[in-house]
């Protein structure tokens, strides 16, 4: 049972990561019963981002929601897939950009974040399901957030490939997490700049960080701070949510 | 040889764009000193300065490398993959060929789990 009955609001980070859980358990085999969320924007907010249809709902139940559905200006409206291609950091980072134009993000950062994971995804991700990304523009609080998963090897597994880290085999995830944030720690010999990066334009940005894995999560705050924490739950893969506020006028 | 950076790749921003930039530079190697260019692009990530850099040293091509860069954003980059390869780079600076100085990752400091994250992530 995937119970939203009493969500009244939902996050990027929250939607990529729920849609993972549905696309890595339905690729096993199992069912879901899915209540849905009492609150009608929400349901009408998924039904704007495609999550129906991006993770495969009955196709009756889709078009019912679909009925609905509006674009939203500060939105993506959309769930992207993301597949295991080459260009895909490019093509993401792009189509982004373009869509980012109606909201007052900071270009720079976001391409190079979105380019950086999105490449992670099709370097090490280590499955043929796709990952997801998507973004939403919160006005009222002047807050750009991004959201991207996979739900493919994670960082624990990924890491393992490179002997240098073999042994974080029986660390905890959120363990993990902490040592892949660090610099030229990577499944790839020579490698491991990219999530370093990507960190440096959040704290730079003043925005906030969150990386999940397995059972662990890291959150890292404006101020550089890194808390490590445990999921609540087991997911295969990479999930990441950024939160960019706006830049000072 | 002067070459900018945009002429090696459309984008500056995966490994793989990199190696293409190699590749395109190894090409047109005449053995005379090469100053590529950085500040026209758009977007130059770390990881695609990294894996340039790593591929010109490689090549033995580095040594005659001067790097022709003012934006500070790219500056700082390079000096990132200074620090992080512990390889000579050069810039220019005026006139003057000039060793690029390290720079290393900012430290992040581990806390306390705040617990739920709250709705803004």
């Amino acid at each position: 049972m995937v119970d939203l009955s009493s969500v009244t609001f939902i996050t990027p980070f929250a939607m990529v990561y729920l849609g993972m859980f549905l696309r890595y358990h339905s690729h096993r085999g199992c069912a879901f019963h899915w209540r849905e969320p009492e609150d009608e924007k929400v349901r009408s907010y998924l039904a704007s981002m495609r999550f129906y249809e991006r993770f495969r709902f009955e196709p009756s139940f889709v078009l019912e929601r679909q009925a609905g559905r509006s674009e939203l200006s500060t939105s993506l409206n959309n769930i992207l897939d993301v597949r295991k291609d080459p260009d895909s950091g490019d093509e993401v980072a792009r189509q982004a950009a373009d869509a980012l134009q109606r909201v007052p993000a900071r270009p720079g950062p976001v391409a190079y974040i979105i380019s950086e994971l999105v490449d992670n995804f099709v370097q090490h991700s280590g499955t043929e399901l796709p990952g997801t990304f998507t973004w939403q523009w919160f006005p009222q609080r002047g807050v750009l957030s991004l959201a991207l998963g996979d739900c493919g090897l994670g960082i624990r597994t990924t890491l393992q490939r490179n002997e240098d880290f073999a042994h974080v085999g029986d660390w905890p995830d959120e363990k993990t997490i902490s040592l892949a944030l660090e610099q030229r720690v990577s499944c790839q010999p020579g490698h491991g700049m990219g999530l370093t990066e990507t960190v440096e334009h959040v704290i730079e940005a003043r925005g906030r960080l969150i990386i999940a894995s397995g059972s662990g999560r890291v959150i890292i705050d404006q101020g550089g701070r890194m808390a490590p924490g445990k999921t609540g739950n087991e997911l295969p893969g990479v999930q990441i949510g950024i939160q960019l506020p706006a830049p000072a006028e | 040889m002067h070459v900018r950076i945009t002429e090696l790749t459309s984008r500056g921003l995966t490994r793989r764009r990199a190696q293409q930039a190699y590749s395109e530079l190894a090409a047109r190697d005449d053995g005379t000193d090469i100053t590529i260019r950085l500040d026209d692009a758009e977007l130059l990530s770390l990881s695609f300065l990294d894996e340039l850099v790593a591929k010109l040293a490689e090549g033995g091509l580095l040594p005659r490398v001067t790097f022709a860069v003012d934006r500070p954003d790219y500056v700082n980059r390079l000096r990132r993959v200074r620090d992080a390869r512990d390889v000579e780079l050069f810039r220019n600076e005026g006139d003057q060929r000039r060793p690029v100085s390290p720079k290393s990752a900012p430290k992040l400091i581990e806390v306390q789990d705040p617990g739920d994250p709250g709705d803004e992530l």
